[in-house]
């Protein structure tokens, strides 16, 4: 029993060496094999690639999506940022808003209530109220794939490649190599494209920052507003003390050719300064066709006066 | 064709220029401004593209395309034939280009008076160096310049042909020994008489003579002069002692002074006679052979001149043929009769710019034709010779162009390049070369084979590169039009940036100006109420009226009150 079990044993650990033998060489023989026909294959697709233009289809292809992906993350990052700055500018152009209604609401009704005891005053309510919409709406235009690639190897049919093959190229790399040299093309419009979008990310920051201090000039003048009205107040009350003791009945308006200095200076100085934000309320700030239109017709006034003027210096009738 | 806009970006804005333009804008204007402020030139980049495309596309840049070539074929054509003909004339490198300058600027007489601005002048054939002219025979008479001792000695030894003795050839019956010590060996004769016996060669037509004559043959030069005399048909063997006696006078001279008469007399004027004949007939072969190589040369120079005469008009009709079409520059749209028109014009211009030329060319016409009959053996070997050397010089090019650097040729570019030079050559020899000799074994002249086959080749070669173009083996188009768009696109980056950037400084310098200044009003105004001073308070408000851009109707407390009371109601907005 125990010389035949060594012996199984024996030839047991033999075979097992033989077969685990046989196995690793045949894993080296398939892995070689694998590697030969990998090898193979690869070369058979290089020189089908040289030959077909197949391998500048690729280039162009990995080179258009390259593309395709920065352009749609810079147009992601720039649409983020877009959305901060229209919200941030939403919030500047709500509280110029808000300071506009309450002007005609509040202010000047209380300047034409204390000028009317002088004269009849009148403030007129138009008011433009802005409405911020959405900040840039700038987007990365590529040409699109199909307008580029004039051929396409990853939709042909065996046939038609094997034709390709046959015939050297002569139909396919010309067309291959336009593919790529198109989609080159396209990589100078995308760096043109995405510098564009930094324009106009600076553009919005200095709008934003241009509507802050619009905001920041309206709160200035209005403090100073609500200030300068509560002078004219005390100069309206102490100009009424004063009438009723010399008068037995009060006087409809207070004559202003008959103020005291100080006190006309006032009232001069509430209606300068209503005006000011009179005109600050009408205006559109995020419409430059508005502001433009009224610089237009100031700069056409001033021609038509000064042609006016050289007219009557050289003596031409209108 | 329609003017489209250039694809190079508008010109950047300073910073300086950018805070002029919005110092101009009252405060309030700003937001708006900013917003719709061109930073840079916002024009879409796929038109800009599809500009481009358009450019390369263009048909009369396809034309020019073409035009330009055939053109530059044609004149180098016309150069070489041109060379040719005036070897000697100098040529400066630039000719074909100025050629090709001249075809493009050029305007018939009655189309424009003068020449264009900045045109180069016009073709001087006068600018061309003389033809070489052989030199002409040397009037001063030398004996021993046209005296060939060799033939001479060559003819006496022919005539003694081995015999110690020979007849001389006056007929005296004197048997001549060939030298003086064969006379001397021979003691017969007395030593006092030996010249009688010594032969020697003498001219039977003077050499002084013919020199003389040859002043009616004035293309002789003095190699001529000698072939002449010196031929077998004017040797006489005679003794030494009447070679002596005859000096420089001729046969007859010498008959009349010594009395010779008889039989003896006949034979020498039938000598003489022979001779003269002889001596005339090839002087006048000799001069003739010169007179009409130098009519040649004259005729083919003159050719030279008439084809550059020829060349620019004809260049200039191919040109505007294929640049503006056949119809249209004539104003009509009938094929034939625009042919025709532009043929009548190209005929009279021709005709009034080289009638002389043409005047000569015929005169020497005939001389030219027997010339060149004799020269086409010479031609057809000596193109055999070109053909090689051609085809050496292609192949060395060829080698040039494999051997430029990638980054100065591409791989599409050089394959262009050895396709065309192949063609080209194939073109120029089949063409040129071949077409010559198949167009000589037809029969047609040789300078006109050359013209025609030149020609052709450089038509055929032209249209076959254009061919070459438009099928763009190697995409050299594309590659073409990929750098230009690099180009376009390069300059509008950096202009995006740049004016991106001053626009950045120039607003942010402005918003921060504008933010000091009404801080300090807002301050000054601050100030005034604190100090109830109304003054100081209306002159803040004046400066706060005007930052902000806006009218206040009168300038005083007088004019305000004066503006109230005037007021039924005080109207404000």
């Amino acid at each position: 029993m125990g010389w035949w079990s060594d012996k199984l044993d024996s030839v047991k650990s033999g075979c097992s060496k033989v077969a685990s033998w046989v196995k690793a060489v045949a894993e080296k023989g398939v892995d070689l094999a694998k590697d030969a026909a990998e090898a193979m294959y690869e070369g058979g697709a290089k020189l089908y690639g040289r030959v077909t233009g197949k391998d500048k289809y690729d280039q162009a292809k990995a080179l258009y999506e390259e593309l395709c992906r920065k352009a749609e993350e810079a147009q992601k990052a720039f649409d983020e940022f877009v959305d901060d700055r229209t919200r941030e500018i939403a919030e500047v152009v709500d509280r110029i808003n808000e300071t506009k209604t309450a002007l005609q609401e509040g202010r000047f009704s209380r300047f034409v209530v204390l000028a009317n005891r002088f004269a009849n005053w009148e403030v007129n309510d138009a008011i433009t109220l802005d409405v911020a919409k959405r900040a840039s709406n700038q987007t990365v235009k590529l040409r699109a794939r199909d307008e580029l690639f004039l051929i396409d190897f990853d939709r042909m049919g065996f046939a038609k490649r094997a034709g390709h093959l046959l015939f050297l190229g002569l139909f396919s790399r010309k067309r291959a190599k336009e593919t790529l040299i198109k989609v080159q093309e396209q990589e100078s419009v995308l760096k043109a494209e995405l510098a564009k979008l930094d324009a106009e990310k600076a553009r919005l920051d200095v709008v934003l920052a241009s509507l802050q201090q619009i905001d920041e000039y309206f709160q200035g003048l209005v403090t100073i507003y609500d200030r300068l009205l509560d002078e004219l107040a005390y100069a309206v009350s102490m100009l009424g003390a004063a009438y009723s003791l010399n008068r037995a009945a009060p006087a409809a308006k207070l004559d202003i050719y008959f103020l005291p200095r100080q006190h006309l200076l006032c009232l001069m100085g509430a209606d300068k300064l209503t005006r000011v934000l009179h005109q600050m309320r009408k205006l559109s700030y995020l419409n430059a066709e508005c502001q433009l239109l009224e610089k237009d017709k100031a700069e056409l006034a001033d021609a038509a006066d000064q042609s006016k003027c050289m007219a009557e210096k050289l003596g031409i009738a209108a | 064709m329609s003017k489209t806009r250039s694809t190079a970006p508008r010109p950047t804005k300073t910073v300086e220029q950018i805070r002029q333009e919005l110092e101009g804008v009252s405060p309030l204007a700003l937001p708006g401004l900013l917003r719709h402020y061109e930073v840079y030139d916002m024009e879409d980049s796929l038109r800009v593209l599809d500009r481009v495309y358009a450019e390369f596309g263009d048909p009369a840049q396809v034309r020019e395309g073409i035009a330009i070539p055939l053109v530059t074929s044609l004149v180098e054509a016309g150069l070489r034939i041109h060379g040719k003909a005036s070897p000697n004339a100098k040529k400066p490198p630039s000719w074909a280009s100025q050629l090709v300058a001249e075809i493009k600027s050029f305007r018939y007489e009655d189309e424009t008076a003068e020449a264009p601005p900045g045109t180069s002048p016009p073709y001087d054939a006068r600018t061309l160096a003389p033809a070489a002219r052989r030199p002409m025979s040397d009037p001063a008479y030398d004996r021993n310049k046209l005296e060939d001792g060799d033939k001479m000695q060559k003819y006496k030894e022919e005539r003694f042909g081995g015999q110690n003795r020979v007849d001389d050839d006056f007929g005296r019956g004197r048997p001549l020994r060939q030298s003086k010590a064969a006379v001397a060996a021979d003691h017969r004769i007395r030593s006092d008489n030996q010249a009688k016996y010594v032969a020697t060669t003498e001219h039977l037509v003077p050499l002084k003579r013919l020199h003389e004559t040859s002043v009616d043959f004035r293309y002789l030069d003095d190699e001529q002069q000698k072939r002449v005399a010196n031929t077998r048909a004017n040797f006489a063997v005679i003794d030494q002692s009447t070679n002596s006696e005859k000096r420089e006078a001729t046969v007859g001279e010498y008959i009349r002074k010594k009395g010779i008469g008889g039989k003896q007399a006949l034979l020498m004027r039938a000598q003489d006679a022979k001779a003269r004949v002889a001596t005339t007939g090839l002087m006048a072969w000799e001069g003739s052979k010169t007179v009409a190589v130098e009519k040649l040369a004259k005729t083919q120079e003159g050719i030279g001149d008439l084809l550059i005469v020829v060349l620019v008009p004809f260049g200039y009709e191919i040109y505007d043929i294929t640049k503006n079409g056949l119809c249209p520059p004539m104003n009509t749209r009938n094929p034939v009769e625009a042919l025709s028109k532009r043929l009548a014009r190209l005929t009279k211009y021709c005709i009034k710019k080289s009638a002389k030329a043409i005047a000569g060319i015929l005169d020497d016409l005939l001389g030219m034709l027997l010339h060149l009959a004799v020269a086409l053996l010479k031609e057809v070997l000596g193109r055999l010779f070109e053909l090689v050397r051609d085809g050496i010089g292609i192949f060395v090019q060829a080698i040039k162009v494999l051997c430029t650097p990638s980054s100065k040729l591409s791989a599409g570019q050089k394959g262009d390049a050895l396709v065309k030079l192949a063609s080209g050559a194939v073109f120029a020899i089949a063409g040129e070369k071949l077409g010559a000799m198949a167009l000589e074994a037809l029969g047609v002249p040789p300078f006109l084979s050359d013209l025609l086959a030149i020609a052709i080749s450089a038509v055929a070669g032209s249209i076959f590169i254009y061919v070459i173009d438009k099928i763009d083996l190697f995409s050299l188009k594309s590659e073409r039009r990929l750098a230009r768009i690099r180009e376009i696109f390069d300059a509008r980056l950096a202009n995006i940036r740049e004016s991106t950037r001053n626009f950045e400084v120039a607003a942010t310098e402005t918003l921060k100006a504008q933010r000091l200044h009404f801080e300090e009003m807002r301050a000054g105004l601050n100030e005034a109420l604190d100090r109830q001073d109304f003054e100081l308070l209306n002159t803040h408000l004046d400066q706060i009226a005007a930052f902000f851009k806006v009218d206040i109707p009168y300038d005083s407390p007088e004019a305000f009150a004066r503006y109230v009371r005037d007021q039924e109601t005080v109207l404000i907005g």
